[in-house]
């Protein structure tokens, strides 16, 4: 036992005043700003912040673009010579006026002045302003990755939906086919639909390029991995969400099953699915390449191929620079989508 | 009147990988206007019990009964979509924890209006109008504006009466709650009661499911003391709080801490004192010539504290960079060797804070925390090794706390290893074991495995290794059961006093404070508001915030009979 120690008198503090004069807030409740405004702000952030993101990405995106060019094998000017490269007068004409005598920083100077303007150069192979090269092109690529992207949405809720439900047997199917579509690579898949439908069956022509009945197949061949892909993510997050007690406390009030799903946990399952949606589609323009590619189907893909091929430098940056913005642009609306979703997102701190 | 729940020899059990049979042959009525509480410890089956009422047991679930009324039907042979007209019709169901409870991505009246759709309780345009009336009924101001908000944006008792007032929005005959006021602070759970009780008063029967005995004493007339999924005592609330008759209630009412139950015992077994003073009482804090302690003057003796705060401030900066709070403002405290000092205060009052403070882990913004005179802003890296040694700190969450990959063994043994030879470390750690109560077999348990009240042990065992002079100890039992809570209080008391290390306890829960501690800070706000003796305080509070959490303690019928006031 220790012995009991003298203890000195304690005093008594009472002079801090009970409350008012030096209460500040704890856990920041803010009751002084409506729902709507709060959100209002935190889109206004959100968005203002995404620009100042998007540019410097933009930059980092060509900088990056131009120096991997530069340091790729190859020397311009007798690309762009072709046959002639041995006329020197030709030659000396040439680079001056592509501007190949600059130094390459000037060179990338000059690039970056442009871009503001809408002028992207002119494509060295093509003899065509990027630009107009771009505009030509994203016509068809923007339809498939946007068909693409919607059939995969579509496939994704819907599978997700199909196996979080009370039936057995539809869960261990999908899941054989889930590890089908994510195990193999996309081109496969792209050539075993062509091999079988369009080939074999006939189903789908691929031949003339502006008609509906040729997306079908290009399409498939991104939206079911994809589809399948989100299905899982969406899949977790509504089984997780299952188990959350506020699914219970519904379940209390006399809401069915089915209802807790699409009420409560769907909601709550999408939250990763909008991120991951995001990615998908801010990677759709530049990565429907390989589809374009097994489809035979012109796009920027197609004309990315052969601009790295040849060396093509404007066009290599132009696709380079719709890419990203592209990609820039589908995670802002994933950003803007989940804050309307989520009020936890609006409080502040995080973006 | 026909009662709304008529069970006999109710049992549940789960058929997963493990057969579980949570529910044992319970036997259970509720009469209209009555108010029955399921008391028992986790694990107890009152939960499950709770939801074999709406049917929401689990698909893996087998429930039979003798009988089984519910609202008058039959509820073995009730189709689904029978029980869901009982759910949230006929019983309302109001789960602990409004947080997680309510769904943080749908404002408050989109949860509450989901009972008024799924039952069609008030035609669709008049469900605005509804939800806030409900929301006014259980006390909430502005309803039209708290409607528009969501969990996370109310404070814990508005939170609480929102999912409250979902319970009740479809007039239900028979109100379960499930640890209504768990995780609440003292005065905002006395709030919750106090309109808990109303409705009760109002007509509305209850079941009150519930771990605190002076919760239920509030609340029911007619209580079933659960213990392994049986009853094992049952009767009028007063009757069996106050002469229990079966010995698992007797255990459980002397288990809990109270102003009455200071300076005895609350549970069964005894710590080798002896062993205790030899194996971790601090090093030369008897020696009277050690000036860290003691200094020796003409006038005598005066006693140097091992731990003190002076104006010791922190702030945190606001999200967003609105500004900053002040977490803790201006605390001075003096800790002598071998005193027990509580620090109470509700949630956000700054007193865990106040423990990194303390254990050097933050810095303070101004002032300065001392370690037997040593401060831990002016130390060099020895001297701080030295002071860290000093401090120890025990977690509620100790499971948390423990590198999941080590075995107990190595827990225990981390913080002495390099001090002794293995043999010594080992011989050690297995006689700090003893003494703490834990048998030898769990030294090679991972640390995952342990119960709480075993996690909170080893941390114990851990804390003791060096022999500090000061353990600091963050709500160490909040999250145990009553019982475990008994043996982590008696051990922490016991060993208190056989080896003088002295012991900042933080709790919320004023009843452990009251029981266990010599002296007590009261913060609010980052204030220290009141500190002095513990009698002292809690007799006769001073201050009003210290008057009014005091007041809030619920008590239970033994004590107010022994309390005139």
């Amino acid at each position: 036992m220790t012995s009991k120690v003298v203890q000195p008198a304690w005093s008594y503090h009472l002079d801090h005043t009970w409350l008012p004069a030096q209460t500040e807030l704890i856990g920041v409740v803010d009751d002084s700003k409506t729902e709507q405004r709060r959100r209002g702000w935190a889109i206004g952030r959100l968005i203002g912040f995404r620009l100042a993101q998007a540019v410097f990405v933009l930059w980092a995106a060509i900088t990056v673009t131009f120096v991997a060019v530069h340091l790729m094998p190859g020397d311009t000017v007798s690309l762009l010579l072709g046959e002639n490269r041995n006329d020197e007068v030709l030659r000396a004409s040439t680079i001056s006026r592509w501007g190949l005598d600059q130094p390459i920083w000037l060179q990338y100077l000059i690039y970056l002045r442009r871009i503001p303007t809408g002028d992207l150069g002119t494509s060295y192979t093509l003899r065509k302003p990027v630009g107009e090269l771009i505009g030509e092109l994203m016509g068809p690529t923007f339809q498939l990755a946007a068909t693409a992207l919607v059939c995969a949405i579509v496939i994704g809720f819907l599978l997700a939906y199909a196996t979080t439900g009370r039936t057995p047997l539809v869960r261990p199917i999908v899941n054989t086919l889930e590890l089908v579509f994510l195990s193999a690579p996309p081109f496969w898949i792209g050539i075993v639909l062509l091999a079988v439908f369009s080939f074999r069956l006939g189903w789908f022509s691929v031949i003339d390029y502006t008609s509906w009945e040729s997306l079908v197949l290009p399409v498939a061949a991104i939206a079911l991995p994809m589809g399948f892909y989100l299905a899982q993510v969406l899949r977790d997050g509504i089984d997780r969400a299952l188990e959350q007690p506020f699914s219970l406390t519904a379940r209390t009030r006399g809401l069915t099953w089915a209802q807790v799903r699409s009420h409560h946990a769907l909601r709550h399952a999408s939250l990763p699915a909008i991120s991951l949606i995001g990615l998908i589609a801010g990677g759709l323009l530049g990565g429907a390449v390989i589809t374009e590619t097994v489809f035979a189907r012109p796009g920027l893909g197609q004309i990315a191929v052969s601009g790295v091929q040849v060396k093509d430098i404007p066009l290599i940056l132009g696709i380079a620079l719709v890419t990203t913005f592209a990609y820039v642009v589908a995670s802002t609306v994933a950003d803007l989508v989940g804050i309307l979703l989520d009020p936890r997102l609006r409080a502040g701190g995080k973006a | 009147m026909t009662a709304l729940v008529s069970i006999d020899n109710l049992s549940v059990s789960f058929t997963g990988r493990h057969r579980v049979d949570a529910v044992k042959g319970l036997s259970l009525s509720v009469r209209p206007g009555q108010a029955v509480a399921l008391v028992g410890e986790s694990g107890s089956g009152k939960s499950v019990t709770a939801r074999s009422i709406v049917g929401l047991t689990g698909p893996d679930s087998v429930v039979t009964a003798d009988r089984f009324e519910v609202a008058g039907r039959d509820a073995l042979s009730l189709s689904e979509r029978q029980w869901r007209q009982l759910r949230g019709g006929a019983i309302g169901f109001v789960l602990q924890d409004a947080l997680t409870a309510l769904d943080p991505l749908r404002t408050v009246q989109q949860e509450i209006s989901e009972v008024l759709r799924a039952h069609k309780v008030v035609p669709r345009r008049q469900i605005d109008q509804r939800v806030q009336d409900l929301l006014r009924d259980v006390g909430v101001d502005d309803p039209e504006f708290r409607a528009k908000q969501y969990a996370h944006q109310l404070s814990g008792g508005l939170r609480q009466r929102a999912l409250i007032a979902s319970g009740l929005a479809g007039q239900p005959d028979l109100l379960v709650v499930d640890e209504p006021t768990t995780a609440l602070d003292v005065t905002i759970q006395a709030q919750i009661l106090a309109l808990l009780r109303a409705h009760r008063e109002r007509g509305t029967a209850m079941l009150v499911i519930s771990h605190d005995l002076a919760v239920v004493s509030q609340l029911a007339d007619y209580v079933i003391v659960m213990n392994d999924g049986l009853a094992v005592e049952e009767g009028p609330t007063e009757e069996v709080l106050t002469h229990p008759a079966h010995p698992y209630t007797r255990d459980l009412l002397s288990a809990i801490p109270s102003q009455a139950s200071r300076g005895r015992r609350l549970s069964q077994g005894r710590v080798d004192l002896v062993a205790a003073a030899e194996l971790a009482a601090p090093v030369r804090t008897d020696q009277v010539d050690d000036p860290r302690f003691y200094s020796v003057a003409a006038d005598g003796v005066t006693v140097q504290p091992v731990l003190q705060a002076s104006g010791v401030t922190k702030f945190f900066p606001l999200p967003g960079g609105r500004g900053r709070r002040r977490a803790v403002a201006d605390v001075d405290l003096s800790l002598f060797p071998g005193q027990k000092l509580g620090i109470v205060g509700e949630s956000g009052s700054g007193k865990s804070t106040l423990a990194r403070v303390l254990l050097g882990l933050i810095a303070p913004d101004q002032g300065e925390v001392r370690v037997a005179g040593e401060s831990w802003a002016t130390s060099d890296r020895a001297a701080w090794r030295r002071l860290r040694r000093q401090v120890q700190f025990i977690s509620q969450d100790s499971i948390g706390s423990f590198d999941p990959r080590y075995t107990v063994a190595e827990i225990i043994a981390e913080p002495i290893l390099g001090q002794l030879d293995p043999d010594q470390v080992q011989d050690r750690v297995r006689r700090l074991l003893g003494v703490v109560g834990l048998p030898e077999r769990v030294l090679s348990v991972s640390p995952r495995l342990l119960s709480g009240g075993q996690a909170q042990r080893v941390a114990i065992c851990r804390a003791l290794a060096l022999r500090p002079t000061v353990i600091i100890c963050d709500e160490p039992v909040s999250a145990l059961d009553v019982s475990i809570q008994a043996q982590v209080l008696d051990l922490l008391n016991e060993l208190n006093s056989a080896t003088g290390t002295a012991l900042a306890f933080i709790s919320h829960d004023l009843g452990v404070v009251r029981h266990l501690v010599d002296q007590v800070i009261v913060m609010n706000n980052g204030f220290v508001v009141e500190q002095g003796d513990v009698e002292a305080v809690f007799d006769q509070p001073r201050h009003p915030y210290t008057q009014s959490l005091i007041q809030a303690i619920p008590q239970l019928p033994t004590h107010r009979q022994g309390e005139i006031t």
